[in-house]
């Protein structure tokens, strides 16, 4: 095709305005870029000066040094932008302009198309018409796919669910009318759950207490160490759990169950809560002795309190002492007693209720809301009675809850209770409970094995996930607790046993007996662990890869089957008939 | 002509680089005896730009008419689109407009306290008027955002027939978006997310800027990109349209069939004649039309259900919801640091139980409307697979009364249209005796 002069020279014009563009452009992109384009206050010199001059105001000459440089910062500045601006226009003319040279030299050489190339297929209309309603209807499966990814990935973060407004009728007016139908639900952030013991063994129900100057020494005989020493009415093995300045204990007879509340400070009894037997609920439950009728340890969300007993009746009660709701799940199908602890997610309490043979679909698990005590979900588990308390990880993806029964460890979603993943690693009657630490969960049971499960994957995971297993020291009750390196484990025939917690080995690293029973867990403070026998000694040792070395023994002059809760400076222990503060302020 | 399309690329780029110059803010000197001025509030803008705004739409409307549907002249057309884009572009930054007038009229509709400026709702219903006589000949010459468009599109692809009618829904469910979320008082989502108001203001937010790029950028290919896949006016103007009384068209006469104008519009407007269907294919398509008639139900129960998911987090872009959620996370310690709507709400002494309340009152306000703009959705599909279903026939070639913008393009292309303009002295001259 032969253009005309005319063409050739519209479209070297538009090839000049096109590069005067590109170069103009350039030069603007260099500008925006440019070190002197920092903004005045984000000159390294800049603020240099300021903090000499913050730590020496009187200087003089270090103010009128810092004006100058201000004003030529500033004046710099504006100047630039003047200079981006005036660009900003040389483009925009720039573009114009080749865009209509572009047009221009298109209209030049314009020619009328030829038809014979443009012939529309038989049916092109009504096919073309099929596919946009296929497309059409993709376009809407998209948009839907769009907006419930958003709806629920909005629901997720924890912001999105602070303002949970009921759905009953507000009016428009009178703010005085909005409490406490329109405050928010509370929830614990993670900083309150972990300065508290709000549950069973602590925050992660791992037994590690991460808080400093917890006393090593105590003697009840002497009263050294004891801060105060305050009775409980009702017997029970449950352990203390405390919110800032409130203990919890729960205890229960035959006959009559008891929520407690104490002061941190002065082991006052701020106020005691009976519990009604429900309907339904038989007038005595069946348990075995060391069990009692107050096994399971409460749990508090910093804004109430969460207590269930052997009889299965499940209650709230707000700080104060308040009953908010209560739930009757008796009776239950144990042997032994119901022991399992409770623990909470959020705003919601969690109960593991494994009872029966495994057959009969009595276990399930269930998150409750806790202002209210309704459902939010329920699982069914075919397993038979345990007594293990779950395991709640809050800031996992999805969050999880890890409990363990006769066969099955099982990792359900926090949100909704579906199960992410479950191995095959118990036996038995499933006392002791697992504990989560570092992305795995160690677990151990008598007559089983003792286990490390890595955390993760989907369905059975016993084949993929199992990173060692062992089976000797094998606990009946207490749970394992990890320190850096060692695994320990407190067997059922008494002492301790360690583990490397890594690679694990065929047997113990080593075994050394303490001449009395643990029923307690053993916690740890820093490297320290801390053990208490059923006769009220207790122990305060440091495990390495050899042994232990005794750091201290203390007496307690009573019997003590629950597990220690621990406060900055403070343990708080329960005896058989008193509650104990032991701490050095 | 090809080699054109990089320097394009980059020189399309290029002001909205230039325009992020100028969105930033510094602080007040620290040490010198500047006195800091006092916050001044604008004078409102005058009546007298006001009246100088209405009189320039009215004649750019009327003058876009006359030149699409009497004189015919796409050259003076192409004058007026770029006379309008300096002026309501580039001299009044894009504002007022009728897209963005939308909303405001939306707001009013739902809240009487809400002022409506006389220019906004002239702006508003003058365009609609001349589109239901005169079809689109706002978008032909007046609308900026047409015109910046219509400025770049010298290289058309076209975009298959199936896929612009998908994507054609776009922007019935942006307009359905916009009124609700406009109606609640959330934002105007129209002027938000504007794509070429930054370079009518050489200023931007980076976002803003490299939306509207890639849209000019496609739009070198792809004719007016924003106008028919999302812009929510132009959803309006294109009902509207197919009912106009009077609309440009091809030829001025009597189109001859030549098929000359097949390929001329970058827009996809231009309508073939009909092809007659079999008795077996006619029977089949009058079934899908019943069946796309007798869903429409289903479409718009379903866009309900679709909806009822939507309320909590449409009523999350609400400013007032934000700030509620705010507060109640810095209340319980959620947040690490509290905002400048936190302090600001603070200092103004309020509680944050008013918060709640108009956080509760605009939630439930969003449940409801969001089942709305479902309905809205479903039907919206529902009518676009009737529309589908329905087979016109047609006899010549003609312009698409909703998707064109009578922008002139196809006048040189009809062998008629010539004749009349004195170019050739008959048909014959362009039509050889192969074409039908």
């Amino acid at each position: 095709m032969r253009f005309t002069p005319s063409y050739r020279s519209i479209v070297w014009t538009a090839i000049v305005t096109g590069v005067f563009s590109v170069m103009v452009g350039s030069c603007l992109v260099f500008a925006l870029d440019a070190p002197w384009r920092k903004l005045p206050l984000e000159e390294l010199r800049f603020l240099t000066l300021k903090a000499e001059l913050e730590s020496d105001a009187g200087n003089e000459r270090l103010q009128q040094e810092l004006r100058d440089l201000d004003v030529d910062i500033r004046s710099r500045y504006f100047r630039q932008q003047q200079f981006i601006k005036r660009g900003a226009y040389l483009l925009t003319g720039g573009v114009i302009a080749t865009l209509m040279l572009v047009r221009w030299s298109n209209n030049v050489k314009w020619q009328a198309p030829d038809p014979k190339r443009l012939v529309t297929p038989q049916g092109w209309e009504t096919r073309q018409n099929q596919l946009g309603k296929i497309a059409a209807v993709i376009l809407v499966l998209a948009l839907t796919a769009v907006v419930l990814v958003y709806h629920f990935s909005s629901r997720q973060p924890a912001l999105s669910r602070m303002i949970e407004i009921p759905a009953t009728e507000q009016p428009d007016t009178g703010v005085d009318n909005l409490q406490p139908a329109l405050a928010p639900v509370l929830v614990p952030t993670q900083a309150e759950i972990f300065a508290n013991w709000p549950r069973f063994r602590g925050p992660l129900g791992s037994g590690f207490a991460a808080f400093d100057d917890i006393p090593q020494t105590w003697s009840s005989t002497t009263g050294e160490g004891i801060l105060w020493k305050s009775p409980v009415d009702l017997p029970g093995v449950s352990s203390p759990v405390v919110w800032q300045k409130r203990i919890f204990l729960t205890g229960a007879s035959a006959l009559k169950r008891e929520v407690y509340c104490f002061d941190t400070d002065s082991g006052d009894l701020i106020w005691t809560r009976s519990v009604a037997v429900r309907d339904g609920t038989p007038a005595e439950t069946d348990v075995e002795e060391t069990t009692g009728f107050a096994a399971p340890t409460p749990a508090t969300d910093g804004q109430r309190v969460y207590a269930i007993f052997a009889s299965g009746d499940l209650v709230a009660f707000d700080f104060d002492g308040n009953e908010l709701w209560s739930r009757a799940f008796g009776p239950l199908d144990n042997p032994y007693g119901h022991a399992s602890s409770l623990a909470t997610y959020r705003d919601r309490v969690i109960v593991q209720l494994d009872q029966g043979n495994g057959d009969d679909h009595k276990s399930r698990l269930l998150a409750l809301q806790g202002a209210t005590g309704k459902p939010v979900w329920e699982v069914q588990r075919e397993v038979p009675a345990s007594w293990a308390t779950p395991v709640v990880i809050e800031f996992e993806d999805p969050p999880r809850i890890i409990t363990a029964a006769n066969p099955w460890v099982i990792a359900n979603a926090a949100d909704d209770g579906r199960e992410l993943w479950r191995a095959e690693c118990l036996s038995g009657d499933v006392g002791p409970s697992p504990i989560y630490v570092d992305g795995v969960v160690y677990l151990a049971n008598d007559g089983a094995c003792v286990a490390a499960i890595k955390d993760g994957g989907r369905g059975d995971v016993t084949k993929s996930h199992v990173l060692w297993k062992a089976e000797y020291g094998l606990p009946d009750i207490c749970s394992p607790l990890v320190t850096e390196e060692l695994l320990l484990l407190v067997p059922s025939s008494g002492g301790l046993a360690s583990y490397d917690r890594q690679t694990g080995s065929e047997e113990p690293l080593w075994e050394q007996d303490l001449d009395v029973m643990l029923m307690a867990s053993p916690s740890l403070v820093g490297n320290h662990v801390y053990l208490i026998g059923e006769n009220g000694r207790s122990w305060v040792v440091k495990p390495h890869e050899t042994g232990f070395d005794q750091v201290s023994e203390n007496d307690l002059a009573e019997p003590c089957l629950s597990c220690p809760a621990f406060q900055p400076g403070r343990i708080y222990i329960r005896g058989k008939q008193h509650l104990y503060c032991i701490g050095n302020r | 002509m090809r080699t054109c399309a990089p320097v394009l690329t980059l020189v399309l780029l290029g002001p909205f680089l230039a325009g992020s110059a100028c969105a930033q803010l510094i602080g007040t000197p620290d040490f010198s005896d500047h006195t800091i001025p006092t916050s001044q509030v604008a004078d409102p803008a005058s009546n007298g730009w006001a009246l100088v705004d209405i009189s320039a739409l009215v004649i750019a409307l009327g003058l876009a008419t006359y030149l699409a549907l009497v004189s015919r002249s796409r050259k003076h057309l192409f004058l007026l689109t770029l006379a309008c884009l300096a002026y309501f572009g580039f001299f009044r930054e894009g504002c007022v407009c009728p897209i963005g007038a939308t909303q405001n009229v939306a707001l009013a509709m739902a809240d009487a306290s809400y002022v409506l400026p006389i220019t906004v709702i002239v702006f508003f219903l003058l365009p609609l008027v001349f589109t239901l006589f005169f079809g689109r000949t706002f978008c032909a010459a007046v609308c900026p955002l047409g015109a910046v468009q219509e400025l770049v599109a010298v290289r058309h692809v076209r975009v298959p027939r199936w896929l612009d009618q998908s994507l054609g829904l776009v922007p019935y469910i942006y307009l359905g978006a916009a009124v609700i979320l406009a109606a609640t008082g959330t934002a105007f989502i129209i002027c938000r997310y504007d794509p070429f108001v930054a370079m009518f203001r050489l200023n931007g937010t980076a976002p803003m800027l490299i939306f509207g790029g890639s849209l000019l950028l496609v739009g070198v290919f792809v004719g007016r990109p924003y106008c028919r896949y999302l812009c929510p006016y132009g959803a309006v103007l294109r009902v509207l349209s197919r009912f106009s009384k009077w609309h440009a068209r091809i030829t001025p006469s009597e189109c001859i069939n030549c098929r000359l104008c097949e390929d001329a519009c970058p827009y996809g407007a231009i309508e073939t004649p009909t092809v007659p269907l079999s008795r077996d294919e006619s029977r089949r398509e009058r079934r899908h039309f019943v069946w796309a008639l007798a869903l429409v139900p289903v479409w718009v129960i379903g866009g309900v259900g679709l909806g009822s998911q939507l309320g909590e987090p449409l009523a999350r872009w609400n400013p007032d919801v934000l700030l509620a959620e705010q507060l109640t996370a810095e209340q319980f310690g959620l947040a690490v640091e509290t905002t400048d709507a936190t302090e600001a709400f603070r200092s103004a002494g309020r509680e944050p139980r008013e918060a709640y309340l108009v956080a509760d009152k605009l939630q439930r306000r969003s449940r409801t409307l969001a089942c709305w703009l479902g309905a809205w959705v479903g039907l919206v599909v529902a009518i676009k697979l009737v529309q589908l279903s329905l087979r016109r026939q047609r006899d010549d070639h003609v312009a698409n009364r909703s998707g064109c913008v009578a922008c002139g393009r196809c006048f040189r292309y009809c062998p008629v249209e010539l004749v009349r303009l004195g170019v050739i002295s008959d048909v014959s001259e362009r039509v050889t005796e192969e074409q039908p």
